[in-house]
C-alpha cells in the first residue's frame, strides 16, 4: 500500500530544493567573476541573468514551502533526483544565451552531460565559445562530480542531521569518510581543492612550455583538470586531447583521471598514513584486474589489425582510451570516426567493458563499479567452494574495504540489483538507438558512454542526431549519475501522488 | 599534531602521484614487450 504524499511532503521537498538552487545560483557567479577578468561583457550577463532566476525561484521556493520538519529517506531522494533536473535545466540557461547551441534541449542536454561528469557535447563552433561560457562547461563538472549537495552541505546550508546524511546518501555516495556528513563532505571538497591547485599548476606550466600564451595556458590547465580529476571529459577545444599533441599534457591527464577513480574514503587512508590500504582494498585489486583484462583485448585487436606498430603510440593511443573508458572520463586523443574506421570490433567491446564497469564508489566515476564487481566475484568464489567443502562445513567469506567485511547476502543483492539495472540502462539506450537506424555495437557504446557517465563518442551524438535520442541519452545521464534508487523513489512518488491511499 | 596532520596529507598526494606513475608504468612496460614480442617472435 502506498500512500499519498500530502502538503508537507512537497513543502519539504520544495524547502531543501530551494535551497539548493540558490547554492547554484552562487556557484553561477563565478564565471561571472571569469568574464570580467577576460573582458567578456556579454556572457556576463548571461550568468547574471542565470544566476537571477536561480536566486528568484530559490527564494520562492524556500518562502513558499518554508518548514521546519526533518527530512526522511523518501524527501532525501526526491530532492536529490529532481534537483539534478532543475540544475541541469538552470545550467542550461547562460549556455542557450551563447548562442552556440541549436535548442535549448541541446543546451540542457550540455549542462546535463557536465553536471553528470559524461562529456559528450553539442556544442557549436566550440573555438569559439566565450571563454566564460567554457568555463561554466567544466566548472558544472567540478560541481557535478563532487556532487551538488555536497557543495550545498560544506558551504552553508543544511545542518549535520540526520536529513544531511539522506540526502548526502541520496546522492549515489555508500559512503561516508567522516563520522560526520559535514566533515565528510568538506574533505571531498579539500581533497579536490588541493588537487585543482596542484593540477592547474602543473597543466598549465605543461601547456606553457607546448606554446600556448601564460593566461590561456593556466586557462586550458583549470579547466582540463576540473573535467579529468572529475572524470568528465569536456575540453576547452573542439577536438579534445587531440588539439593539445602533447604526450605530457596525456601523462598528467592520465594521472588526473586514475586520481579522480579513487575512492575519496581511500584518499582520506592515504592522506592519514594508511597507505597500505591501496594494495589491499578489493576495490582497488578488481580495478586492477579489469584494467587488464580489458587492456588484454585491446591489445589483441590492435595488434591483430597491425595499427600501431611502436610501442610509444601503442600506449598513447590504446591506453589513454582505456584509461579515459575505465575511470569514466571520455577524453580522447582520437578522432570519433577512427574509432568506427580504424579499430576493429573486439577493441570497441573491450572500450565497452571498460566504460560499463567505471571507477569506485564514492568517486567521481560513473558505471558499475570496482567494488560490486568485486563483491559478485568473492560471492561466486565462495559459492564454488561451498559446493567444493563437505555439506556440514560453514564457510565465511571476507573482503577487504577499508576494514574485513564478511560477505553477506546483502552486500551481494545490493551488488547484483545494481549491475542488473546498469545493464538493463545500457541495453536499452542501445535498443533506442538502432530504433533510430544506427548499427548495434554504435548505439551500445554511445548508449554505455552515456549511462555510465563516460563521454567518449562513436560518433553519434552530434547535433543532427534525432531529439528523442538526445532527451533519452539526458534521461541515462541523469539516471546513471543517480544509481537509479532515487528515480525509482521519484517514480512511486508520482504513482503514489495519484493512486495512494489518502 | 596538526603539523603532522599536513605532513601526512603531502606524504599522502606524494605516494598518490606516485601510484598513478606507477600503474602507467606497468602499462608502458607491458605496451613496449608486446610490440618488441611481435618484432622478436613473429617477426613483424
Amino acid at each position: 500500500m502506498i500512500l499519498r504524499p500530502q502538503i508537507n511532503d512537497l513543502k519539504i521537498i520544495g524547502f531543501s530544493l530551494g535551497k539548493l538552487i540558490c547554492a547554484l545560483g552562487f556557484v553561477m557567479l563565478l564565471p561571472v567573476v571569469i568574464g570580467v577578468v577576460f573582458s567578456e561583457a556579454s556572457p556576463v550577463f548571461d550568468f547574471l541573468i542565470a544566476s537571477e532566476l536561480c536566486f528568484i525561484s530559490g527564494i520562492l521556493l524556500l518562502l513558499l514551502c518554508r518548514t521546519q520538519t526533518e527530512i526522511d529517506w523518501m524527501h532525501g531522494m526526491i530532492i536529490v533526483a529532481l534537483a539534478w533536473l532543475v540544475a541541469a535545466f538552470l545550467g542550461a540557461i547562460p549556455l542557450y544565451l551563447s548562442g552556440h547551441f541549436v535548442s535549448f534541449l541541446d543546451a540542457c542536454f550540455e549542462s546535463m552531460s557536465g553536471f553528470s561528469t559524461t562529456g559528450l557535447t553539442l556544442v557549436k563552433d566550440l573555438d569559439h565559445l566565450s571563454l566564460t561560457h567554457n568555463f561554466w562547461r567544466h566548472l558544472s563538472m567540478f560541481v557535478g562530480g563532487q556532487g551538488i549537495v555536497v557543495i550545498a552541505l560544506s558551504v552553508f546550508m543544511i545542518k549535520g542531521s540526520a536529513g544531511a546524511f539522506r540526502i548526502y546518501a541520496s546522492e549515489a555516495r555508500d559512503e561516508r569518510v567522516l563520522p560526520n556528513v559535514i566533515s565528510t563532505a568538506r574533505f571531498i571538497w579539500l581533497v579536490s581543492i588541493v588537487y585543482l591547485v596542484l593540477g592547474t599548476l602543473v597543466l598549465g606550466t605543461v601547456g606553457f612550455l607546448e606554446g600556448l600564451s601564460l593566461k590561456r595556458a593556466f586557462f586550458d590547465g583549470a579547466c582540463i583538470f576540473m573535467a579529468a580529476f572529475d572524470t568528465g571529459g569536456f575540453t576547452p577545444r573542439s577536438q579534445n586531447m587531440l588539439y593539445y599533441h602533447s604526450f605530457l599534457l596525456e601523462t598528467v591527464t592520465v594521472s588526473l583521471m586514475i586520481l579522480g577513480a579513487i575512492n575519496f574514503n581511500l584518499h582520506y587512508h592515504i592522506w592519514t598514513g594508511n597507505r597500505k590500504e591501496v594494495f589491499k582494498n578489493i576495490e582497488m585489486r578488481t580495478l586492477g584486474i579489469t584494467l587488464l583484462i580489458t587492456f588484454a583485448i585491446i591489445v589483441v585487436d590492435l595488434l591483430r589489425l597491425n595499427l600501431y606498430p611502436q610501442s610509444i603510440p601503442f600506449f598513447r593511443k590504446g591506453f589513454y582510451q582505456l584509461i579515459s573508458a575505465h575511470t569514466g572520463t571520455g577524453y580522447s586523443n582520437l578522432y570519433s570516426m577512427q574509432f568506427v574506421r580504424e579499430w576493429g570490433n573486439l577493441s570497441l567491446v573491450g572500450i565497452i567493458m571498460a566504460m560499463g564497469l567505471g571507477g569506485s564508489i564514492c568517486s567521481t566515476t560513473g558505471g558499475i563499479k570496482a567494488l560490486r564487481v568485486g563483491v559478485i566475484f568473492k560471492s561466486l568464489i565462495q559459492d564454488v567452494k561451498q559446493i567444493m567443502l563437505p555439506e556440514s562445513t560453514v564457510l565465511q567469506q571476507k573482503f577487504h574495504h577499508l576494514k574485513m567485511i564478511v560477505l553477506e547476502d546483502k552486500h551481494v543483492r545490493a551488488a547484483v540489483v545494481t549491475v542488473l539495472l546498469y545493464f538493463t540502462l545500457y541495453s536499452a539506450g542501445a535498443i533506442c538507438g538502432m530504433f533510430f537506424g544506427y548499427p548495434f555495437l554504435e548505439s551500445l557504446f554511445e548508449s554505455t558512454s552515456a549511462a555510465a557517465n563516460v563521454g567518449l563518442s562513436i560518433g553519434i551524438t552530434t547535433v543532427t542526431m534525432p531529439s528523442a535520442l538526445k532527451v533519452i541519452y539526458i534521461l541515462q545521464m541523469w539516471a546513471g549519475r543517480l544509481e537509479f534508487i532515487s528515480i525509482f523513489v521519484l517514480l512511486g512518488f508520482i504513482v503514489a501522488a495519484f493512486k495512494g491511499k489518502k | 599534531m596538526r603539523i603532522k596532520t599536513i605532513g601526512s596529507s603531502v606524504l599522502g598526494i606524494i605516494f598518490e602521484i606516485l601510484f598513478t606513475v606507477f600503474i602507467m608504468a606497468v602499462f608502458f612496460i607491458i605496451s613496449s614487450l608486446i610490440t618488441l614480442a611481435r618484432v622478436w617472435v613473429f617477426g613483424i
